[in-house]
């Protein structure tokens, strides 16, 4: 169990370095709106929530790693083509 | 008598998300007004409130529900967040409308539910609605990748499309967009833009009667 618990850490902090050298590359100036909440956040702010483990920085990961499965499985792919 | 298709539509415009929403609604409205058959009644800023929904829904019994605003699972809400419907509450009021809401999340228990006390249809948003911008203004080139899409619903239920082409046409711009950022050389595309494109793709939701019309 506790290996299983170490492995799945591991995962989801690779996860979050992947996510976060992304939005290392963009421009700070860009803004997400994110939620209900009526705040939006800068590239920066956005890392932050990351690195804090809150619940913004956690959807916005789950968002981009749903992202990349989806274009390495190819079924983004697949919806892609349905556009000519 | 003339018999005018009816709008009734909240924009709220409280913050940078909700103004985003607004310069794209004014498309919304001078589009309506183009078309000689239809009549737009619109609370704006502090006037988004329940009450003043609640009447004008009432006097006016529009065809078409426009929500843009912040949203729950069972909520969506006006100015300064205050709630404008709410399941249990009063979602009977959309009853046989075509409701379209632009907020997070309300495509999951508000719309499943209008539908259920006789809403014609619902579309929006079963999870949160993302999206990205660089500037607050109407033109902004990241903005609307993602509202082009989202209005594209209204606009095609105002051209008399119906409730199902709507939402096709919808998920139709929402794909080509993703085509065009991911084949775009931009690092700012792929990384930034096209996860949160993909994910309002995958949550818009239309609910009820997709062979209704405005």
């Amino acid at each position: 169990m506790e290996i299983i618990e170490q492995k799945n850490k591991t995962t989801k902090e690779k996860e979050k370095e992947l996510v976060i050298a992304r939005l290392n590359i963009l421009f700070p100036e860009y803004h997400f709106t994110s939620g209900n909440g009526a705040k939006s956040f800068s590239r920066d702010e956005i890392i932050n929530e990351i690195k804090k483990d809150s619940q913004v920085g956690k959807d916005f990961i789950k968002t981009d790693m749903v992202f990349l499965r989806a274009l390495k499985d190819g079924s983004l792919l697949k919806r892609l083509n349905e556009v000519s | 008598m003339a018999m005018f298709r009816v709008i009734v539509a909240t924009n709220p415009a409280d913050d940078p998300a909700t103004k985003m929403l607004s310069f794209w609604h004014k498309q919304v409205v001078t589009l309506a007004k183009e078309q000689k058959d239809i009549k737009v009644f619109e609370l704006t800023r502090e006037k988004t409130n329940k009450q003043n929904l609640t009447e004008l829904i009432e006097k006016n019994n529009p065809h078409l529900v426009i929500l843009n605003g912040h949203g729950s699972n069972d909520s969506v809400f006006g100015f300064s967040q205050n709630i404008l419907i709410r399941c249990g509450e009063n979602e009977i009021l959309l009853k046989e409308k075509i409701i379209h809401a632009l907020s997070c999340n309300s495509g999951k228990e508000l719309g499943p539910q209008c539908v259920k006390v006789g809403a014609k249809a619902f579309i929006g948003y079963k999870e949160e609605f993302k999206m990205m911008y660089l500037k607050e203004n109407d033109n902004d080139e990241f903005a609307k990748l993602f509202l082009g899409p989202a209005f594209e619903v209204v606009f095609s239920l105002i051209r008399g499309f119906s409730v199902q082409k709507a939402f096709n046409n919808s998920q139709r711009k929402y794909l080509e967009n993703l085509k065009l950022v991911i084949m775009e050389n931009k690092p700012v595309f792929n990384v930034a833009v096209a996860p949160l494109l993909y994910h309002d793709l995958i949550h818009q939701v239309c609910l009820g009667d997709g062979s209704a019309s405005f």
